[in-house]
């Protein structure tokens, strides 16, 4: 099928056809499943979360007005989709991280260079608690600012920034940890 | 040996995050981890708002199908029990018990030909046998007034006819001879018993 605009996509959405439908979930399916997977624990929550934020998309597609990219309106949804997820867990903001560094995942320093990547540090980030991992993932990669995570979690500033603390002292133990062995 | 202790090194570490999930390829890896599971899609079409609307029609279209079930079904039971009170009507009409003394005709008719379905055939054994021992079939004996069809000829009863003349020309039923006139007084008295009765008079 030729590639389709993001405004063809919309209008075919808005108009029920099928086959928008799929187009727009198989041009943003792979990059929002990296989205929700850095707050998921594992792939199946992460599922969990694309196919509830996807459900979303469809289901609000008239509001979106065209003002700025698709790609970015569909990625707040999954963020926001991922947060409503992990505010449902009743240990959300548990302080007590299940620390099981990569004893045996890392072993030289050429290893670490190259297994640095997302899949990678993905796995370092799917270890976090889950609030942890909530706020490292709004701070660092998607730009909100404390008040902003605080309104979003329903948290205080203080305990995001706390979280956001604790979460890069538990990045720094694993990947030293890593390093030096 | 880099180490992280500063905060220097923490920024580091937030652009280490940041960099490697911000700068991946469009294209899905060749491990595949970041390619969900085909369920998610079929998950996804159970909740389209196409799907809903298929599933809408599909609800009315399952209910004008149940509804036109139920009405062929009321309209075959409400036929069926008609065509029944049609064989019973029929059934005695044929059947019905003639009283050869009273002279009263009978017509003895054909069963109507309005009797379309095969269950409607009165010489059916079944239809004979409940007619025969059903006492509902007892009430419905008693003599109905019959509707000819138009057209319809009554056929003739000979053996009827026949019966009663036999009948009425037996002897019993001729009236009696006068009595002969040695039994009867002058004086139109009633006739002597004595007379009648010679034996006493010995």
């Amino acid at each position: 099928m030729q590639q389709l605009t993001d405004q063809e996509l919309v209008q075919g959405v808005l108009n029920g056809s099928p086959t928008h439908q799929r187009a727009l979930y198989q041009k943003y399916s792979v990059p929002m499943f990296r989205v929700v997977l850095r707050f998921a624990r594992d792939r199946s929550e992460a599922e969990d979360m694309l196919q509830d934020g996807f459900i979303r998309v469809f289901r609000d597609m008239a509001q979106f007005r065209g003002e700025g990219a698709l790609g970015g309106w569909i990625r707040r949804i999954m963020v926001n989709t991922a947060l409503s997820h992990l505010r449902k867990q009743r240990d959300f903001l548990r302080d007590t991280p299940d620390y099981s560094p990569f004893e045996n995942s890392l072993r030289t320093e050429e290893d670490f260079a190259a297994n640095l990547d997302a899949e990678t540090l993905l796995g370092y980030l799917q270890r976090l608690p889950p609030g942890y991992r909530a706020v490292f993932n709004l701070y660092v990669i998607e730009g909100f600012s404390h008040e902003e995570i605080a309104q979003q979690l329903g948290i205080s500033v203080g305990t995001s920034k706390s979280q956001l603390f604790k979460a890069r002292e538990y990045l720094k133990r694993i990947v030293d940890k890593s390093f030096i062995t | 040996m880099p180490t992280m202790e500063d905060p220097k090194e923490l920024t580091q570490l937030d652009a280490l995050f940041r960099h490697a999930f911000e700068d991946l390829p469009d294209t899905p890896s060749a491990s595949g981890w970041d390619v969900p599971s085909p369920k998610v899609w079929e998950g996804i079409q159970a909740h389209l708002p196409g799907a809903f609307r298929v599933r809408v029609r599909r609800l009315y279209s399952s209910i004008a199908i149940a509804g036109l079930l139920v009405t062929a079904t009321l309209v075959g039971i409400y036929l069926a029990f008609q065509g029944r009170t049609e064989i019973l009507d029929a059934n005695t009409q044929v059947n019905r018990p003639l009283d050869p003394l009273s002279g009263h005709e009978y017509s003895v008719e054909a069963p109507s030909p309005v009797l379309t379905s095969p269950s409607a055939n009165p010489t059916r054994p079944r239809v004979a046998r409940r007619s025969a021992t059903s006492p509902k079939r007892e009430n419905l004996q008693q003599p109905l007034s019959s509707m000819p069809l138009p057209g319809s000829v009554p056929a003739p009863n000979t053996t009827i006819r026949r019966q009663v003349e036999e009948l009425r020309s037996a002897s019993w039923a001729q009236p009696l001879s006068p009595l002969p006139q040695r039994f009867l007084s002058p004086t139109d008295k009633p006739p002597v018993i004595r007379e009648l009765l010679p034996f006493r008079q010995q």
